[in-house]
């Protein structure tokens, strides 16, 4: 249904890498109201993501027509060209004004709303009205990964000692161009899960973690080894067409981070000595 | 209501003395100052002859040709500020969010301020397009050619120099209230 999707991330928007990493890990697990993750089967709460999203009666009715005076949505694509439609855009391309109309209007109430350089064939191959953004469409979009952090940060853990992890992510806004009209998304982080690696996993969960001191999320590995830890983040989004109102899109689309390697190292009790002696 | 403006629009500079919205002042390129030159020794004019333009009667009329007709009457008035350093019409014409007709009419303001005039500023509206009016107004497209011109002290003396551009594509937003049209902000085409 997307035939074209020309797009542009808006950069800088993940939140400061951050993280009060002092290395006192372990000495606070007293005080830690665990999170512990669970051996779990997420296939129902993935596939209330996947299920069909039902179309949505077009909002807006939309006409491209040729920017000359004169020329109206009405007039059925017999635009006339005039010589100020010819400049200002690059070869090959003329002026075109956007109208739109609300969906069910009649007769339909034509409101110009963009000027914007289109060739005749993107024009032509502009749908008579916008279908919609549906979850599908949000996952497609290049979204980033939300950055998972894990404390310690030093890429050891130990067996039956919880891990803190807590995710970074913030809001997004993209353009793209969806059957030919110039589309923005937004798209919100509001839930996070995990994966530890050792089967074991968290979420979604609303709750984005926290950095030591404020531990929120953790988990504890259970046998010695080399996991990978993801994070998977879970966007709603709006969208809106030309500037207009913003609509919701049905769904989340999801991301999930490169892994974040962990070496689990199991801890044994012994006798040091010098320690107290001061 | 009023609804968001400039959507597929850059709101750039054009590169002459017609500022676009998105600028602040420091991102307005500024004319080539000039040491004061020899040859600018003629007796400097404050235009006694410039005219006020008059609105003539379709500028009036809330259509896509009254649209048109405001944009070019918008930029004689414009021509007129600078030839006489009187940005009262010009601000007349203009919507009090209009950052673009602000910047412009702070430079003639400054310039004539600091007892300066301008020599030779003149711009042609070559080939314009409007929509019929929504609600808000309408967003007429246009190409622009500005001649160059000069800055110059009372003695006649060059302080400035500003180069001719070559044409220019800009949309105008023209905005309908109070039963007459009003400059709502300049914005360069987006290719």
């Amino acid at each position: 249904m997307l035939l074209a999707m020309v797009l542009m991330l808006t950069p800088g928007v993940l939140g400061p890498a951050g993280g009060n990493t002092e290395d006192v890990f372990g000495s606070f697990q007293d005080d830690v109201a665990e999170v512990r993750g669970r051996v779990s089967d997420d296939r129902a709460a993935s596939a209330q993501f996947e299920r069909p999203i039902s179309s949505q009666p077009p909002v807006y009715a939309y006409r491209y027509v040729v920017a000359c005076s004169g020329n109206t949505p009405e007039a059925g694509g017999l635009d006339n060209i005039c010589v100020n439609a010819t400049l200002g855009c690059p070869d090959g391309y003329f002026q075109y004004w956007l109208f739109r109309s609300p969906g069910g209007v009649q007769p339909q109430a034509w409101d110009q709303v963009d000027t914007r350089c289109l060739t005749a064939a993107e024009a032509a191959a502009a749908a008579p009205e916008f279908p919609g953004l549906t979850q599908a469409d949000l996952q497609r979009l290049p979204l980033p990964s939300g950055t998972p952090r894990l404390q310690p940060d030093n890429g050891y853990a130990l067996v039956g000692v919880g891990t803190n992890v807590y995710a970074e992510a913030a809001p997004v806004e993209l353009d793209t161009v969806v059957v030919g009209f110039p589309v923005r998304v937004r798209a919100t982080p509001e839930r996070f899960s995990w994966a530890f690696g050792d089967g074991a996993s968290l979420g979604p969960t609303t709750d984005p973690g926290a950095p030591y001191p404020d531990l929120r999320l953790t988990h504890a590995y259970s046998a010695p080894g080399a996991y990978d830890v993801t994070l998977t983040t879970h966007y709603s989004g709006e969208y809106s067409v030309a500037g207009g109102a913003w609509l919701p899109i049905e769904g989340e689309a999801q991301v999930t981070s490169a892994p974040v390697p962990v070496e689990v190292l199991s801890g044994r009790s012994a006798l040091v000595d010098g320690v107290l002696a001061g | 209501m009023r609804r968001a403006l400039g959507a597929g629009l850059v709101t750039a500079c054009l590169m002459g003395a017609v500022a676009c919205s998105g600028d602040g002042p420091d991102a307005v390129p500024s004319p080539t100052a000039s040491s004061a030159s020899p040859t600018g020794t003629a007796t400097a004019s404050s235009s006694p002859t410039a005219v006020a333009p008059t609105l003539p009667p379709e500028a009036a009329e809330r259509t896509a040709a009254g649209a048109e007709a405001f944009v070019r009457f918008w930029f004689e008035q414009l021509e007129y500020a600078y030839a006489t350093g009187d940005t009262r019409q010009l601000s007349a014409l203009s919507d009090p969010e209009c950052r673009s007709c602000a910047e412009l009419i702070r430079r003639v303001n400054q310039t004539y301020g600091e007892g300066r005039l301008v020599r030779g500023f003149s711009v042609d509206v070559v080939s314009s397009a409007a929509p019929p009016p929504n609600d808000f107004g309408s967003e007429v497209s246009f190409q622009l050619e500005e001649a160059g011109y000069e800055t110059v002290e009372v003695d006649g003396s060059v302080v400035e120099t500003v180069a001719p551009t070559e044409p220019r594509s800009a949309v105008f937003f023209a905005k309908w209230g109070s039963g007459s049209w009003l400059a709502f902000d300049i914005a360069k085409m987006d290719p």
